[in-house]
């Protein structure tokens, strides 16, 4: 809409500043040029430099043709004034987004009697001819330009002479067509003779619009021009379709001459025309009135073999495409891409088509269908034949088209098709780590660096044990590089690991799902603090009553039968329970692992439970209660090879015996 | 489309037929039932070298109130000459060095000249040409 208004205000300013009012009529040769070609511009008085879309309007505009749908030839016949015919035979070919075209003219007349020096002397011979060829390019689905290189050849009489020029035009026109705006200039350049050729310039715009109700297309076109030193003109054309068959079109050009005007009368500057088009043939005629020199018509016959662009009412529709960026190599990762489309203005589809072009603008695959709109579309990256396609940016866009005449087509999605895997690369700073000992490798650092061109999509770090299973995982979705830190601990205890060999592996998957991997060894050796973990008081219930089990690791320094005062707390614990059952009958009994003599064992066992039974005296537990002895190394609950049974072993056994 | 064709046939044929009588003056033949135009003098003429041309006209059956004007081949105007009476069957003449209205010489090329009757819509045209030497 912006650059619509900016184009009108541009267009307004140019007919602003075009010269207006000289007047030297007749002192340009090859003055047959001005004579307007083909029957349908010359039916909307000559307002064509924003419309241009037949091959005649190549003497128009031929940017116009950029935007030609199909190839045309096109052929003229006029019965001009004075008895003249004028002809034309043009054909234009569009190839990819540009389009080629040749043009034929030829003015002549009637043998015209000669007369010398007041002597008749038979008839002359006269003709204008010109040959033109034309190039198009359509830069945009918005903008075009062309250009025409024109030789002239003018025969009067005896004299033949020759001229070259050309015509350059740029055109404008909205996605949806229904604005254009149109600048030309022709026969830019040469002269014939003394003559100079008419220079024309010209600046329009056009309307159209589409009433599919009625099956009606309406085009309005209005431009200014001047050609030399000519007076300006003032053009404005009409035309009417109706169901794409039958056409009507009326045309005004003012000249901005009085003398002109006063000369011919009211009718001359109208124009008027009719069309009738059977599948991909048109027949055009128009009517121009020519006030004191008769009337002139011409009738064109144009034949476009890929027939005539439908013209829609564009209407908007939605397209929703993910991922943009997939890896079409069937590995399970992002190798598709889903298209959702949305049309809520048509009701009635008719038509759709997902169109998927590479980046030379060819289609590679495309999908269609009638009827109901797809919920959704995937593409796998298959082009039409089969084969998947190269990596590479892909442009998609959907079409519809239904309830009469209406059309949506999407915004253009571009998809990139990515098969390179991210680059990775892994290393470490010391393959060796001893955690919680003194050494100067406590833990180690791994160096990360996962790149790709359409971005990461995430990387893990995962320490593997031997048997593969991952112990420690480290996440991130950056691009940049990372430096991390492991201190040989776990994920799961948050403990630090056994001793082993571990494998540290990188992998990253990028945005299209390839991934790649880095593998490092490092060797976890933990320097281990052993400790022998006895529990202080353990108390079992057993046949013969509750037993008490004290370690004698708790209340004995080693060697030793005096109570240590650490010992009491446990002691206490044990005097707790025995206040608790205050009939019972208590067993004191103490135990020694097998190391060393057996009758010392026996004496160290029986001094031990003798001062744990006065320490329970002392306490207040009435000594006829209690009843103490020593074992030595018999009866172990525990295996003597294992400093840990040893420990074990060495005990004091309080039992509460039940009451019978 | 057949009948199209027909119809533009009649209206070519319509525009070139219709001479009943001949008047001969000078050199050329003056024909037409109503105005009578004819180029004198030099077709095709050079104003480069001070050539002229001389359109010979006249009236048929009455006196007529008449204008004659040269166009171009594309119809624009170039020179025009004040209205004047033609009595009837009387030769009148007109000079033009191949000027416009600016006095500019014109180009190389094909022009048109109209006699007209102002009480009629159409005139008669012949062509005369303008060649320059090189």
């Amino acid at each position: 809409m912006k650059s619509t208004l900016t184009a009108v205000i541009i267009g307004v300013l140019f007919f602003a500043v075009l010269p207006a009012g000289a007047t030297g009529t007749g002192t340009t040769a090859a003055d047959f040029s001005k004579i307007a070609v083909g029957a349908r511009p010359a039916g909307m008085g000559e307002a064509f430099v924003a419309v241009a879309d037949e091959s005649s309007g190549m003497f128009y505009n031929p940017a116009g043709l950029g935007f030609l749908g199909s190839a045309e030839i096109q052929a003229m016949h006029s019965l001009w004034l004075g008895e003249l015919s004028y002809s034309y035979l043009g054909y234009c070919q569009p190839v990819k987004a540009s389009t080629f075209g040749l043009g034929v003219q030829y003015l002549g007349a009637p043998s015209t009697p000669k007369i010398v020096n007041g002597t008749s002397v038979g008839d002359f011979n006269y003709y204008d001819a010109a040959a033109n060829l034309l190039y198009a390019y359509r830069l945009s689905d918005r903008f075009a330009f062309g250009m025409v290189a024109r030789g002239i050849q003018s025969q009067i009489d005896a004299s033949a002479m020759t001229a070259f020029t050309g015509d350059f035009g740029l055109l404008f026109r909205t996605k949806a067509e229904g604005f254009s705006f149109g600048l030309a200039g022709q026969n830019l350049s040469g002269d014939m003779g003394v003559d100079a050729l008419p220079v024309t310039y010209r600046a329009g715009m056009a309307f159209k619009t589409s009433l599919t109700d009625n099956f009606s297309d309406i085009l309005l076109s209005m431009e200014a021009g001047q050609s030399g030193r000519d007076p300006m003109y003032y053009a404005v054309g009409l035309e009417e379709w109706s169901g794409k068959m039958i056409g009507l079109r009326v045309g005004y050009k003012y000249i901005a001459d009085e003398r002109t005007r006063t000369a011919l009368d009211l009718l001359a500057p109208w124009r008027a025309g009719v069309s009738f088009r059977f599948s991909t043939l048109q027949l055009d005629y128009a009517y121009q009135p020519f006030s004191m020199m008769g009337d002139a018509h011409r009738l064109s016959l144009s034949w476009r073999p890929g027939g005539w662009t439908t013209k829609y009412k564009q209407v908007p529709m939605e397209l929703t495409v993910s991922p943009r960026i997939f890896s079409p190599n069937n590995k399970g990762a992002t190798d598709s891409v889903s298209f959702v489309p949305a049309v809520k203005v048509i009701k009635n589809i008719r038509e759709w088509a997902l169109t998927i072009r590479d980046r030379s603008n060819t289609p590679v695959k495309i999908f269609s269908g009638k009827g109901r709109l797809p919920a959704m579309l995937t593409w796998e990256g298959q082009t039409t034949e089969g084969s998947y396609v190269g990596e590479g940016q892909y442009y998609a866009q959907f079409s519809v088209d239904g309830d009469g005449r209406k059309q949506a087509v999407s915004d253009v999605v571009e998809i990139v098709a990515d098969l390179t895997p991210p680059a990775v690369s892994l290393q470490v700073s010391n393959e060796t780590l001893s955690p919680g000992g003194e050494g100067l490798h406590e833990g180690t650092t791994f160096y990360i660096s996962a790149t790709d061109l359409n971005g990461i999509d995430a990387w893990v770090l995962q320490i593997n044990n031997a048997r593969g299973k991952p112990v420690k995982i480290f996440k991130s979705s950056s691009d940049k590089p990372a430096a991390i830190y492991w201190d040989g601990t776990d994920d799961y205890y948050n403990a630090v690991v056994p001793n082993a060999v571990y494998t540290a592996l990188l992998s990253a998957t990028d945005k299209a799902g390839n991934y790649s991997t880095a593998l490092v060894m490092c060797t976890v050796s933990v320097a281990p603090i052993v400790k022998e973990v006895v529990k202080e008081v353990k108390v079992t219930e057993t046949k013969k009553g509750l037993v008490i089990n004290l370690s004698s690791q708790v209340l004995f320094d080693a060697g030793k039968s005096a109570l240590k005062s650490e010992g009491s707390k446990a002691l206490n614990e044990v005097v707790a329970i025995l206040q608790a059952y205050p009939d019972n009958q208590v067993l004191i009994e103490g135990y020694s692992d097998a190391t060393g003599n057996r009758k010392k064992n026996i004496e160290i066992s029986q001094a031990r439970a003798d001062n744990v039974t006065n320490y329970f005296v002392k306490q207040g537990v009435a000594s006829s209660r209690l009843t103490s002895r020593g074992f030595g190394a018999d009866q172990p609950i525990a295996s003597n090879a294992t400093a840990a049974g040893r420990a074990q072993n060495r005990r004091v056994e309080i039992t509460i015996i039940k009451q019978p | 489309m057949k009948k199209l064709l027909f119809f533009l046939l009649v209206l070519a044929l319509s525009s070139s037929v219709g001479e009943t009588v001949d008047f001969k003056s000078g050199t050329v033949v003056l024909s037409g039932d109503t105005l009578a135009l004819a180029v004198d003098l030099n077709n095709p003429f050079d104003p480069t070298i001070n050539q002229l041309t001389r359109f010979v006209f006249t009236s048929k059956g009455k006196d007529r109130t008449v204008q004659l004007r040269v166009f171009t081949v594309s119809g624009e105007l170039v020179q025009e000459w004040p209205e004047q009476t033609a009595s009837q069957d009387v030769v009148y003449t007109q000079d033009w060095d191949g000027k416009n209205f600016a006095g500019d010489i014109v180009a190389r090329g094909m022009y048109l000249v109209n006699l007209k009757d102002s009480a009629e819509p159409r005139g008669v045209t012949r062509r005369l040409a303008v060649i320059k030497q090189p």
